[in-house]
């Protein structure tokens, strides 16, 4: 028995849920009640390691090892890395593609940090639901990137978990909203968490869930507004230079100014109190209207992406029928009133904005293992895909905002005579040129020299439901082909994260083989009792002497699976898919077909 | 647009393919001949230019309850893998037909004709606009260099809503145009060469207003 939980993985806070047998997500909380875990890792001299509350209580007295918003780094390298980050943290300079931080002897990338926090998770769910917990949906940031997240499902595989499924964050969320929303609505989910703004435009309408439009600033949030509180006031404490610039100094105004920031969404006045080091208190008045000032610019920031999600989802913002908040930085009433400004309309927050994200991760692992198979949720890639042509031009083959699963197929030629090769650059962004958007792949396809312009490449794109891209590339006059999954890379390498599986305690204690061995198992009995099914369900597709060979390789795998060698299991199981390939091509065919007959599929649509 | 003439759909792995019997992609033959698998047929729906996109909507959405992949995730791996290729036919059907220019667009590919050919001719009114757009773009973006853009700000405020006002009445000719075409039953030609000159005009005004809009409001990096 297990079961597949959903983990809202915060820049702040992380929290697991699940989808509960009666169809209503839950979060896990501990002994104490509580669901949050803050996302924060700290190490002790000592050589402990401590997630969570602990952890966090220790940032002010050890902030250079104790790391918090990993989040902001996942993915990404050194050049990520300002002033502030800086001040607090020691990084490793080994490698500007990564950013790690340097603890003791020891340095740690983003991925490893979060895979702390979700291992945290792991264990308390495990705790809770009394069953292991293997396969986790886990949300991130609608505005990341593909090393981002890749970056992500690298942090989930190092904590032992298979990430089924990467989430939108504001997806969920209303995934999360719309349970129980049975009349069609356009709905505008603003979400401002600790590190992120994210924006979506979605419309619900019985159970189908499907996103318009996304758009976001992966690099602007809550922990922005407290970084520029704690300025302010260390600006006006009348310290030395140095001691306001020092790590410790830094983090305790910081972490006063995140308590302030709290307390004036619902007071007008507050004090930011807090005593350094060396026992000075340091005590300033705050007004309301002074924070609003002082942040005012930020909060403006997350209006132009969500006039571009309208724009893009082709709606005008009174078209809108529900806007919901979402993330703890959504408490703020200056970033309630100019949502509400913008949209003419007040803001829900009647879920709580700090699970909502969790509870919808919740769902969408409910709708991957079956367990509710009345919703669907349609989900879009957040930034264009394309390639590199001639003059270092980004040419879109794929557009932000295209429903996934998508293929989209081009075909280019040769702009040189005889050329023996082309070059296929990936590309992903909005900007026009090349060299400003994101690298994710190239690779190079031999071509049959001819005179410019009449070489034909033909360039697939291909996305997946896990916005997995592949592309591939052929040479029209030959068939010659070549294609690549591509696997965005961030500076970590396959190897490396390999190596680091190996590395961890957790890994040597159990053994390997033995579970990779009851994988290999369980696959291929799904993939036997799948196939049995559809032999009975569908045998009149079946063409002669087609179920004798179905047959045999399922016999062959029955057999194969006593063995202990995994690797032998696995290859019997893509033998049995490999022959039954033809047979469950016709069964989707035929199912097309029979759709295509149905005439009247707007007035009959079948409410499973 | 991807889409041309001497490509068709293969149903079973969603892939455009040169017109052949099997599809080239997965040798599957198609069940129904090339010709009718075209997007409005995937929805049942005939070769109309004017259609109600609520209704195509739902048949949007009944498609997704049967082929999407994650409601067949019990079902073998090959028949999901078949069904992620029929829901990407089914999203890009889709977001080519509910769209009024990608529609017009595609249904032109439909009859053998697209947009370059015979139609390389902006109008002169048309390619005025697009030049003194652009000026005021680069005289934009010079004053920002400088400071104060309020002024020229609010001109190109201006130029955009106007060009979205544009854009509605070309919407609103396009849909009247649709509906002669699909009623034009002797005099195909006429309607194919007037639907053209809408959809040209669209996509210019549509391009202008999209480098307007982009100008207002910068993305942020990412």
């Amino acid at each position: 028995m297990e079961r597949i939980v959903g983990i809202d993985l915060g820049t702040t806070n992380s929290l697991v849920a699940y989808l509960g047998d009666d169809g209503v997500p839950r979060v896990v909380a501990d002994a104490s009640g509580r669901a949050l875990v803050p996302s924060v890792v700290s190490f002790t001299a000592e050589g402990e390691v401590l997630v969570g509350d602990g952890a966090r209580a220790r940032a002010p007295v050890e902030p250079a090892t104790t790391i918090q918003s990993a989040k902001r780094f996942m993915g990404l390298g050194l050049d990520h890395v300002n002033a502030a980050d800086r001040q607090r943290y020691v990084f490793d300079e080994g490698d500007p593609a990564v950013v790690r931080f340097r603890v003791g002897e020891r340095a740690y990338s983003a991925p490893e940090i979060s895979a702390l926090v979700l291992k945290e998770l792991k264990r308390r769910a495990q705790a809770a639901l009394g069953v292991e917990v293997r396969r986790a949906v886990i949300t991130v940031p609608a505005y990341f990137n593909d090393s981002q997240r890749q970056a992500t499902k690298d942090a989930g595989r190092l904590a032992g978990l298979e990430v089924l499924r990467l989430v939108n964050e504001p997806t969920a969320a209303a995934l999360a909203y719309g349970l129980d929303r049975r009349d069609a609505a356009a709905v505008a989910i603003y979400d401002l968490g600790g590190g992120t703004f994210d924006v979506s435009i979605l419309r619900l309408e019985r159970g189908i869930f499907e996103v318009k439009a996304t758009n976001g600033d992966t690099r602007l949030g809550g922990d922005d507004i407290d970084e520029r509180l704690a300025a302010w006031v260390l600006e006006r404490a009348g310290l030395s230079s140095s001691v306001a610039a020092s790590r410790e100094v830094q983090a305790l105004a910081r972490r006063a100014a995140e308590d302030a920031k709290c307390r004036l969404s619902t007071a007008d006045r507050t004090e930011i109190a807090f005593t350094l080091p060396d026992g000075t208190r340091i005590v300033r008045r705050l007004e309301r209207a002074e924070l609003e000032t002082l942040i005012a610019p930020l909060v403006e920031r997350t209006l132009g992406p969500c006039r571009q999600a309208l724009r893009d989802a082709g709606l005008r913002p009174d078209e809108i029928d529900a806007v919901v908040l979402v993330g703890g930085s959504t408490r703020i009433p200056l970033v309630r009133a100019r949502v509400r400004a913008l949209f003419g309309r007040e803001p829900l927050a009647d879920l709580d904005p700090d699970q909502v994200v969790a509870l919808g991760a919740g769902v969408q692992a409910g709708i991957l293992s079956g367990g509710r198979k009345d919703m669907l949720l349609l989900d879009v890639v957040p930034l264009s895909l394309g390639i590199e042509t001639m003059g270092g031009v980004m040419t879109r083959l794929i557009e932000r905002n295209t429903t996934i699963p998508t293929s989209v197929t081009e075909t280019f030629t040769t702009a040189v005579d005889n050329q023996t090769a082309v070059d296929v650059h990936v590309l992903q962004g909005e900007r026009e040129l090349a060299s400003d958007c994101r690298s994710l792949a190239r690779f190079s396809i031999p071509i049959e020299p001819a005179p410019a312009g009449f070489a034909r490449v033909e360039v697939v794109f291909m996305i997946d439901a896990n916005g997995i891209l592949n592309v591939t590339a052929r040479d029209v006059r030959t068939a010659k082909e070549r294609s690549v999954d591509v696997k965005p890379s961030y500076g970590l390498t396959d190897e490396q994260i390999e190596h680091m599986l190996e590395e961890s305690i957790d890994h040597a204690e159990e053994d390997v083989a033995a579970r990779l061995l009851a994988e290999a198992r369980t696959d291929a009995e799904t993939v036997l009792r799948q196939t049995e099914r559809a032999l009975r369900d569908s045998a009149m597709l079946l063409e002669s002497g087609e179920e004798e060979r179905v047959r045999a390789a399922m016999g062959v795998l029955r057999d194969g699976i006593v063995g202990s060698d995994y690797n032998a299991i696995r290859e019997l199981t893509d033998r049995l898919n490999e022959v039954s390939t033809p047979f469950a091509q016709r069964i989707m065919s035929a199912s097309l077909k029979r759709a295509l007959e149905h005439k009247h599929v707007s007035g009959g649509v079948s409410w499973v | 647009m991807t889409i041309t003439t001497d490509t068709t759909l293969c149903l079973n792995c969603g892939k455009h393919t040169a017109r052949q019997l099997a599809c080239g992609g997965c040798g599957v033959v198609p069940s129904s001949p090339a010709r009718e698998a075209d997007y409005f047929s995937l929805f049942g729906l005939p070769r109309k230019l004017a259609l109600d996109v609520d209704d195509l909507g739902a048949r949007y959405y009944a498609l997704s309850r049967r082929f999407h992949p994650d409601l067949l995730q019990d079902r073998p791996p090959a028949e999901r893998e078949a069904s992620v290729r029929a829901t990407a036919l089914v999203n890009n059907a889709y977001r080519t037909l509910k769209d009024p220019l990608r529609r017009g667009l595609y249904w032109l590919s439909l009859h053998g004709e697209s947009l370059g050919r015979h139609n390389e001719r902006v109008p002169p009114a048309l390619a005025a606009r697009v030049f003194e757009v652009q000026e005021k773009i680069e005289e934009l973006r010079d004053v920002r260099k400088r400071g104060d853009a309020a002024c020229v700000e609010s001109e190109v405020h201006a130029i955009r809503d106007d060009l979205r006002g544009q854009m509605r009445d070309l919407g609103g000719r396009l849909v009247a145009n649709f509906r002669r075409s699909d009623g034009a039953d002797g005099d195909g030609a006429a309607a194919i060469g007037e639907t053209k000159a809408v959809l040209s005009e669209l996509h210019y005004v549509r391009t202008l207003l999209r480098d307007v809009e982009k100008e207002l409001e910068p993305q942020w990096s990412v």
